[in-house]
């Protein structure tokens, strides 16, 4: 099976979750091949079985690339947050867009960075043929799987994880921190919801001014 | 995509090779698209940029974790227990950072093989055993600091939490597949060390860390020191085609990261490293650029005694952070990431920064890159074909892992 591994605009961690998802299972690379510049300067191929990008588009370059790479492959899927919604530098550029304004996708692994694991049992099913049903949650609701004391609510700590998609295990308020929504807003929202969230917070006296650069990246 | 691509390294980039009157031309062009990080960072709150300049670099953003929370530290003494546990996790980052480039970007050139994919066909047990190493320290990784990169466990004054004794010893556990790893890699490259033999000179940029082996706030220039009259040294060179802002520092052509730490601190690598590196014929400096390999085998091997060391006596400490503040002024602090000397400096105001400068190892090494190249190639030209040179320059460019997502964030000062 031959898999396309490419970046945009972004700092490369997705593609090190990806490696870190071979890691799980080493026979894995019994059954595929990987076509990447990050492993061969051979990159480009006639047919991929399913193509992964990292990154946010900002060139004619990355635009040229996305729709060859397209045309080849029977599946594309985007590697984390910068190619979901442009990432974080999207608040300097607004050349950065999605991957998704672009080419068809057929399916967005959230995170920034992607979780190993969520990679790893992807790359399983996609194996065996067939995508993963796509579920699109809060953070909230990792948090309540894990157990996690709500700091929002117990701790009056700031946090984005009501209005952020699910996909990190809720790390950050696994450690007491407050969500930063580095996984991008939740598709059912639109940013008269966040700033709805943000007033009602402040009439509860929370102020979410600190995250104001992560609230931006978004609704904007 | 370009047809002169530079494969497996961090990010994209394109090198020509040429030969002009029997000298050897190399130009090297960082096509990585910007990202203008030092823009992103000003007016926020001081708070916050550290979980924007962990998104800087997915290979060593702990590195800028770290240096950002030292620059702010500077008013404060931090606990030792704190920052003994907070080295732990820099071991993490230069052990995983060195197997990516070890194991999977630059052995395949040792070896004579054009891809990664040749190594997997060709020795496909090696490659498993790389894989198996990488897992272990991911897991080292996702328990110390949370998760592999993009870290939740460090902050301004301290980290988040410490893991429990029981954690630890499974991580002891795990940890032993990296031992395997790099014992199978150094007996296998010493088959090759007629790459090696090859005496290349080379001057290096390095910090102090004769009191801690990751910060400083001093830094040396060939063996000349510099500290915070650093940025009166550094000249910025831009280059049309290139999205780089690379530094020439004291007008010398330097080489930072694991080759300048191990030539300049060798008597400094624990006993055990330097007997591990004699058992395999390494017995003192190492002048070759090609051999920055055996330095970051021997770097992997002194991380890893060091994680030892610490979690042989470990109990969660009790301290987990303590309050800094941060008046107006100017704060910076000089990090050995995985690739060498990383710069962060900050000017703060009303607890916003008002202006960062960020200089990465990459674009201190990007000079380097080109010139030594060329230099060690023109001596040599009339020894290979011209794939030959293109091959051999793509080898020493790639022997300074060069990371070119760290290098891009800001150009001409601004947008």
């Amino acid at each position: 099976m031959r898999i396309g591994l490419f970046k945009l605009a972004s700092c490369s961690g997705c593609i090190v979750s990806f490696v870190d998802a071979l890691s799980r299972e080493p026979e894995l690379i019994n059954k595929i091949r990987i076509v990447s510049p990050f492993f061969d300067d051979k990159y480009m191929c006639e047919y991929y079985d399913m193509v992964f990008i990292e990154g946010s588009v900002s060139r004619q370059e990355d635009i040229k690339l996305l729709k060859e790479v397209r045309n080849r492959s029977k599946y594309l899927i985007v590697l984390g947050s910068c190619g979901l919604y442009g990432g974080i530098q999207k608040i300097s550029s607004n050349k950065n867009k999605p991957v998704s304004h672009i080419v068809k996708t057929d399916y967005v692994i959230t995170g920034c960075p992607v979780d190993g694991d969520r990679v790893y049992v992807i790359l399983k099913k996609l194996l065996i043929g067939g995508l993963d049903i796509k579920i699109y949650e809060s953070v909230c609701s990792e948090c309540k799987r894990s157990n996690n004391t709500c700091i929002l609510v117990l701790e009056r700590k700031p946090c984005l994880g009501p209005l952020t998609r699910a996909g990190c295990k809720a790390i950050c308020p696994a450690y007491g921190r407050g969500c930063i929504g580095c996984n991008g807003l939740r598709p059912d929202l639109r940013p008269e919801h966040v700033r709805k969230y943000i007033e009602n917070l402040r009439r509860k006296g929370i102020d979410l001014g600190v995250y104001e650069l992560f609230i931006k990246t978004l609704t904007k | 995509m370009y047809s002169d691509l530079l494969t497996r390294i961090e990010g994209e980039g394109r090198v020509i090779v040429e030969v002009l009157n029997k000298h050897v031309r190399v130009k090297l062009y960082f096509t990585e698209p910007k990202r203008y990080f030092e823009e992103i960072l000003k007016n926020i709150d001081v708070k916050v940029g550290i979980d924007i300049v962990s998104r800087i670099c997915g290979f060593c953003g702990i590195s800028h974790v770290y240096a950002y929370v030292k620059a702010f530290e500077k008013h404060v003494e931090i606990p030792h227990e704190i920052e003994d546990f907070r080295k732990i996790i820099l071991y993490g980052e230069r052990i995983k950072s060195h197997l990516l480039h070890t194991c999977f970007l630059y052995l395949p050139d040792i070896l004579g093989y054009n891809s990664i994919n040749e190594l997997v066909n060709q020795k496909p047990e090696l490659f498993k055993q790389c894989l198996k190493s990488i897992n272990a320290i991911h897991y080292f990784l996702a328990i110390v600091s949370g998760r592999i990169h993009n870290i939740i466990n460090m902050r301004i004054g301290g980290v988040y939490y410490y893991p429990e004794e029981k954690e630890v010893s499974r991580i002891m556990s795990r940890i032993k597949h990296v031992d395997k790893c790099i014992d199978i890699i150094i007996s296998l490259i010493s088959e090759y060390a007629i790459l090696f033999k090859e005496k290349h000179s080379y001057k290096t940029l390095y910090i102090d860390i004769i009191d801690n082996p990751f910060y400083s706030n001093r830094i040396y220039c060939d063996n000349k020191l510099l500290s915070s009259d650093f940025e009166n040294n550094i000249r910025a060179v831009m280059k049309k085609g290139s999205n780089e802002k690379r530094y020439i520092v004291c007008n010398k052509i330097v080489i930072t990261g694991p080759l300048a730490r191990y030539n300049a601190y060798y008597m400094r690598l624990n006993s055990e490293t330097r007997q591990w590196l004699r058992e395999h014929g390494i017995n003192t400096y190492l002048y070759n650029l090609y051999s920055s390999i055996i330095a970051r085998l021997a770097e992997i091997k002194d991380s890893l005694i060091g994680i030892r060391g610490f979690f042989e006596k470990y109990k969660k400490p009790q301290i987990k952070t303590i309050n800094v503040k941060n008046p107006d002024g100017k704060y910076y602090a000089f990090i050995e990431a995985p690739r060498g000397v990383l710069y962060h400096r900050y000017i703060v105001e009303n607890n916003r920064i008002r202006d960062a400068l960020i200089i990465t190892p990459t674009q201190l090494n990007a000079e380097a890159m080109e010139k030594l190249t060329e230099k060690i190639l023109s001596i040599n030209i009339e020894k290979y074909s011209f794939n030959d040179l293109r091959r051999k320059a793509e080898m020493l460019i790639r022997s300074f892992d060069p990371c070119l997502s760290c290098s891009v964030h800001v150009v001409n000062g601004g947008i």
